[in-house]
């Protein structure tokens, strides 16, 4: 057979490195599209099998760490993050004469930006693994074949009722770590540190009011459908044996973390604007 | 979930099942399922006890043939430059991706309180806090043990899954001095390229958004960026996240070594062994921060 002429080749060549992110492209705005369309579906049809992922995601298999739920990792990682944010924050508010100002490492840092990291990274960590993992179990055993073939749609039984069991979990687990990082906030810098407790108290609640914490509501919880899609899709379309599930969720874990970041940064500036203004009422 | 059901299956898995046990069922399900639940709960604090000294053991070994195969030059070198690049082009460019959007970040929430007191040039030395002694390290931790840990441990299940593992213990061969102790070493070689990659590119996308958009002088940014951060913070930024790098190399290893059970279970490995690595990490970031605010307290130049 013939070699092909330099300019076949290279037209061959070109047609893929452009097809081949065409298709990525097109594939991912198929996926998530039609979880979102399925979404309604996904409630009404199969709301057992949704009940059943919520569960899951929350308690996992009892136990607070390995195999265990969500809101365990989230408190744990919530309140360990929390205390070294009041050690770096008050060294570094003492040693420009803001001490005074405590109150905003809570009222400000852990609302605004910490926690809202936190509940994203301990998602992805725990429950987005753990979706990567059972849903590339289910392709690689044809699973997900099968239950296509039962008449059943993959979409939204397998991501749709993840998506939704993970919203239904995380919403309260995130408030609930706001407040254990709150109380673990105010033990480090009033007990510890022995920054007077009235000062911190007063600007903590100056600067905590009900919308910052919807906006930060709001920013954990797109945190958390962003990382649930991304690792169901690579679940989803995992192939190539167990070595192929586990290199999906190293693939997974990489872009969530990434998006979750970039996330970070622009529903920060979305919501808050590029110059967030800080009023001092006294 | 979805098991393929043959014509007359379900007669035949039903039928025997409920007849024999049909009459104690009426009282003990209850009994059965408390009893089960609370034997459940009871043996994970003996898995923890056991996962931790396993880890422990495997720790020992690892530090133990590091240093034993240095000194006897019996060190796999080919494997572990191989390793050291494999895990550095997964974690290179995801770490520059995570901390521009990190750096920008630190600037845009604390300009508002700089702005109202009227000391803008303070940025520079936000940016050197939450960067150096916080962001870069974290974000190196996460890294790793977020892609690095899934590439160890789903190369180690696989290994698992196939028995290579027993095949290399049949043949003499040791796993863990041969496929552990480069990984080990690989990760904490790239731990502080890391770390370097993202002070640099935070830093540059923090000087770039304090001078661009909230009108900071360059000069006084380096200028309060140099006089909050010292060398001391750098370095216990890389020593952070060296510590890191050890505590994800024997988590992913132990835990892919462990896996069974076909593709699911080396999937379980790779989740059990992210989550781990994650809390690990921040506690670990938690005591060596504390450890650092006590004995090297901040102080301005």
């Amino acid at each position: 057979m013939a070699a092909p002429s330099v300019l076949m080749r290279t037209r061959l060549l070109s047609a893929r490195t452009i097809q081949k992110p065409l298709g990525g492209i097109g594939q991912w705005t198929l996926f998530v599209g039609q979880t979102f369309f399925y979404l309604p579906l996904t409630v009404r049809r199969y709301s057992r099998q949704t009940l059943a992922a919520t569960i899951n995601l929350a308690w996992g298999r009892g136990s607070l760490i390995v195999d265990g739920g969500t809101i365990s990792v989230l408190l744990i990682l919530g309140m360990a993050v929390g205390a070294s944010l009041a050690i770096e924050a008050l060294a570094t508010l003492n040693i420009i004469g803001f001490g005074a100002l405590s109150g905003l490492i809570g009222g400000v840092g852990a609302v605004r930006v910490i926690g809202p990291l936190v509940a994203g990274i301990a998602f992805t960590a725990q429950a987005g693994t753990r979706m990567t993992a059972e849903i590339g179990a289910m392709r690689i055993s044809e699973e997900i074949d099968a239950v296509e073939t039962m008449g059943l749609r993959p979409i939204p039984f397998v991501v749709g009722t993840r998506l939704i069991g993970g919203m239904l979990c995380v919403i309260p687990g995130y408030l609930l770590t706001l407040v254990a990082t709150f109380f673990i906030l105010e033990t480090v810098v009033v007990v510890f540190n022995g920054e007077p407790g009235g000062t911190y108290d007063h600007y903590f609640i100056q600067f905590l009011t009900p919308i910052d914490l919807l906006y930060s509501l709001i920013k954990a919880t797109t945190y958390c459908i962003a990382a649930t899609l991304i690792h169901c899709y690579y679940g989803y379309f995992a192939s190539g044996g167990p070595v192929g599930v586990g290199e999906a969720s190293g693939r997974a874990v990489r872009t969530s973390l990434v998006t979750i970041m970039v996330l970070d940064f622009t529903t920060t500036v979305l919501l808050w604007g590029l110059k967030p203004e800080f009023v001092f009422k006294g | 979930m979805a098991t393929r059901v043959g014509d007359d299956a379900p007669p035949r898995a039903h039928t025997p099942v409920v007849g024999d046990d049909a009459p104690p069922r009426a009282h003990t399900p209850v009994l059965v399922t408390a009893g089960r639940k609370a034997s459940q709960a009871g043996a994970i604090p003996v898995r923890a006890a056991g996962t931790t000294g396993r880890g422990i053991s495997l720790a020992v070994a690892v530090l133990r043939y590091a240093v034993l195969d240095t000194v006897t030059l019996r060190m796999p070198v080919r494997e572990f430059l191989w390793q050291a690049w494999v895990l550095l082009k997964v974690t290179a460019m995801p770490a520059l991706l995570m901390a521009i959007p990190f750096g920008a970040m630190v600037t845009v929430v604390t300009s508002g309180l700089v702005a109202e007191v009227g000391a803008t040039a303070l940025l520079g030395a936000a940016s050197g806090v939450g960067v150096v002694r916080q962001g870069a390290p974290i974000t190196a931790g996460l890294l790793m043990g977020g892609a690095a840990a899934s590439a160890i441990a789903s190369d180690f299940g696989a290994r698992a899954m196939r028995e290579e593992l027993d095949a290399m213990r049949v043949l003499g061969v040791d796993p863990v001095r041969r496929l552990v102790v480069p990984r080990f070493l690989a990760l904490l070689l790239i731990a502080p390229i890391l770390c370097v990659i993202i002070i640099a590119s935070g830093t540059g996308a923090a000087f770039l958004l304090a001078v661009t958009v909230n009108g900071v002088a360059p000069g006084s940014f380096w200028s309060s960026f140099g006089t909050f951060a010292k060398m001391t913070d750098v370095w216990f930024a890389v020593a952070k996240s060296v510590v890191f790098a050890a505590i994800v190399a024997i988590i992913s290893a132990l835990r892919g070594m462990e896996a069974k059970g076909g593709p699911r279970g080396v999937a379980d490995a790779v989740n059990a062994a992210v989550v781990i690595n994650v809390v690990l990490i921040v506690f670990a970031n938690l005591a060596i921060t504390q450890i650092q605010a006590m004995f090297f307290p901040m102080a301005i130049a």
